[in-house]
């Protein structure tokens, strides 16, 4: 039979507070979401607690009842980061973890709690080591995942622990809500007087089934031991990130290239171990004065090389106002992704396709990603849809789309213009302030629009327009329209 | 500059294609490489799609959001390989600048296309063209807001002209080694229009 320990961090949101060294925390303070369009309390201090605050009660009451309460909204991403975090540190008791959101773990601890010196022990020594990192936890330790789970929220100590085999009358006493059902399943349980997982137990699984659905005997039947429900771990990903303190601040560029060559060479040196790349490399500097600065820069393809790293990072470091100095250094490669390792480029067009890529990332890094783009063909018939501009960091150049007669400027929307002498393209007209007369016209190419879309339903007609003044126009406009406008919709070639 | 030296660059109008360093379009304009070339008018596009396409390499086409969205490949595609092009959106004179020079100076001689809104100082255009030596590209600065005096190598004054196929006149208004000249330049149709582009002089020269 495996041992099940499983941690339950009650007080999670105000852990993560906790150790950000929050000064809220010093009086009344509650963590709140909105639920059905009302702020609730999920989590309240001690302080909260003793004032009255309650988790599930709605903010109003909360700040009638308590009125120096403050208040923080729940931010789950980051709670999961701090969850994650503690998946990782839980390394040190079990090798096999897993999560439990959104507030617990669940380890695997057969064969390891000897090395602690028994399970109590094991539980306590996490408790202390949790404490430590200023994190509030509760252990329950069983047979059974659902057992483990229930005794944590439940149990009657900071470590419940059943005995192996004897499961089920640890949890005899517990609550319903142990088994972690839905609420409208414990409610109506009550309802029919059904208040214990004991009671269950004496009841028949038919009828249980029968009456509140295969959920509530599977729980039963999981927490118990009698169908297997085992853990399975997963590996945390891989970080790629070095760091370094110094004894010392620097402060001088030179200095602060050399950290930044070291760490990027401690990553490189991993990511090419594992055969990875990163798109993305994130610098923190921790100021002595001014706190911790950050900066990031990205690749336009995964990227190992230190050289590339430091050649990019050098006009944000450049940037970066060092007074005092910096002392510590993380560098953290992000968007991991595999690469197959190459030889050097050799031939034209793989120098021309890396030259192509650098500038890419040049240009990026200062102007943003999403600044330097390329043509995508779309098949599409409508003008302004055939084609789209998308990230060039990625692409692979390619570009393919039957001739049409097009423009080589589209203005979208189009531009209005003066008609002078009306006519189908009109005779006479003025744009952008300046007068020009049709001497042929080409047309009409009509298209009708995609009325099945959030787009403008009307039909038009682009006539191909020269000018006598030189320039060749596309002119649009909708027929059917009642005010009979036109408008230049790009230029020609 | 030794590289003026090395070759002495024919008054435009006179067939030399072989030159190194300059880049032959159509006919007899030549536009040499490692230098920066203005170009201005309502036909200035066009100007640079085609020189551009004569030009082997990324053609990075940098300007304001507005320039760089009303870019049509679709009717590009005629003229100019259209997956070459890179599209930079800069938004302050400053990062179009920026983004320039640092085109310009990049390894590869890659051709460089800035729509400018206003005015080139003389600093600026000085900087350019010695990004533009650095890097051994072309470099075409589209003028949309007028001419001043300038480190540029030529200037061009190109208008669509009234005709029965697509044609432009483009006239070098400003040679640094004494270009000069005007070119009527016709499209004789077809799809693949750079390769049946026809060029007289307007002027007998």
């Amino acid at each position: 039979m495996p041992r099940i320990l499983s941690i339950w961090l009650p007080q999670l949101p105000l852990d993560r507070l906790t150790r950000h060294g929050d000064a809220r925390l010093s009086g009344p303070f509650a963590i709140i979401t909105e639920e059905k369009n009302a702020w609730r309390l999920t989590h309240a201090n001690d302080l909260a607690l003793r004032a009255g605050a309650a988790a599930g009660q709605a903010l109003a009451d909360a700040r009638a009842i308590c009125p120096d309460l403050l208040t923080e909204p729940s931010d789950p991403v980051r709670e999961d980061l701090l969850l994650r975090a503690l998946w990782r540190w839980a390394d040190t008791l079990s090798p096999r973890v897993s999560l439990d959101p959104p507030d617990g773990l669940l380890l695997d601890i057969s064969g390891c709690a000897h090395l602690f010196g028994g399970e109590e022990e094991m539980g306590h020594e996490a408790l202390t080591r949790l404490k430590d990192l200023q994190v509030q936890a509760q252990i329950g330790i069983a047979d059974t995942k659902g057992g483990a789970r229930a005794l944590a929220r439940f149990g009657a100590q900071d470590v419940s622990i059943a005995a192996p085999g004897d499961v089920a009358r640890a949890l005899s006493a517990l609550p319903v809500a142990a088994l972690g059902l839905p609420h409208t399943i414990v409610s109506e349980l009550a309802r029919a007087g059904l208040t214990t997982i004991g009671q269950l137990g004496e009841q028949k699984s038919a009828e249980l089934a029968r009456r509140f659905g295969l959920h509530l005997t599977k729980a039963l039947q999981t927490a118990t031991g009698l169908t297997p429900d085992p853990v399975t771990p997963k590996a945390a990903d891989p970080t790629y990130a070095a760091r370094m303190t110094l004894p010392e601040p620097i402060g001088f560029l030179e200095d602060l290239e050399s950290v930044l060559q070291r760490l990027a060479d401690r990553i490189c040196r991993k990511l090419e171990r594992d055969q990875r790349g990163a798109r993305r490399f994130h610098l923190t500097v921790r100021c002595v004065d001014t706190g911790d600065h950050g900066l990031s820069i990205g690749f336009a393809r995964p990227c190992l090389d230190p050289e590339a790293i430091l050649r990019q990072f050098s006009h944000p470091l450049s940037k970066l106002e060092i007074e005092y100095g910096a002392d510590w250094f993380r560098l953290v490669a992000e968007h991991i992704e595999p690469i197959r390792l190459k030889q050097g480029s050799f031939g034209e067009d793989a120098k021309r396709a890396d030259q192509r890529l650098i500038l890419i990332e040049t240009l990026g890094n200062r102007l943003g990603f999403d600044h330097v783009r390329v043509f995508r063909a779309r098949d599409h018939y409508v003008p302004e849809h055939e084609f789209s501009q998308v990230e060039a960091a990625g692409m692979t150049p390619s570009w393919s789309f039957a001739p049409r007669p097009r423009p080589i400027r589209l203005f979208t929307p189009p531009e209005f213009i003066h008609v002078e002498t009306p006519g189908r393209p009109p005779l006479n007209f003025k744009w952008r302030r300046q007068s020009y007369a049709t001497d042929r016209a080409h047309g009409p190419e009509r298209i009708t629009p995609r009325w099945y879309r959030e787009e403008d339903p009307r039909t038009r007609d682009y006539w191909q327009v020269q000018t006598d003044q030189g320039r060749r126009l596309w002119l649009l406009n909708y027929p059917g329209d009642a005010d009979e406008a036109w408008y230049v919709a790009g230029e020609l070639a | 500059m030794g590289r003026a030296d090395l070759h002495p660059l024919c008054a435009a109008g006179t067939l030399s294609l072989a030159q190194l360093d300059t880049l032959a379009m159509g006919d007899r304009i030549q536009l040499r490489k490692g230098r920066i070339h203005e170009v201005s008018g309502a036909g200035a596009d066009i100007f640079a799609a085609i020189a551009a396409a004569e030009h082997d390499q990324s053609v990075l086409w940098i300007g304001l959001y507005r320039d760089i969205v009303s870019l049509c490949p679709t009717g590009l595609q005629a003229y100019l390989g259209v997956e070459t092009v890179i599209l930079v959106e800069a938004v302050s004179r400053g990062e179009l600048l920026w983004a320039a020079d640092q085109a310009l100076r990049a390894e590869g001689g890659f051709c460089v296309i800035l729509e400018m809104p206003d005015m080139l100082s003389l600093k600026e255009s000085r900087r350019l063209q010695l990004a533009a030596e650095q890097g051994g590209g072309l470099g075409l600065i589209l003028l949309r807001g007028g001419v001043s005096t300038s480190a540029a190598q030529t200037r061009w004054e190109c208008a669509p002209l009234h005709a029965e196929m697509p044609t432009w006149e483009w006239t070098c208004v400003k040679g640094k080694n004494g270009e000069s000249g005007a070119w009527r330049v016709t499209c004789q149709g077809g799809q693949n229009a750079k390769d049946t582009l026809h060029m007289a002089p307007a002027t007998p020269p």
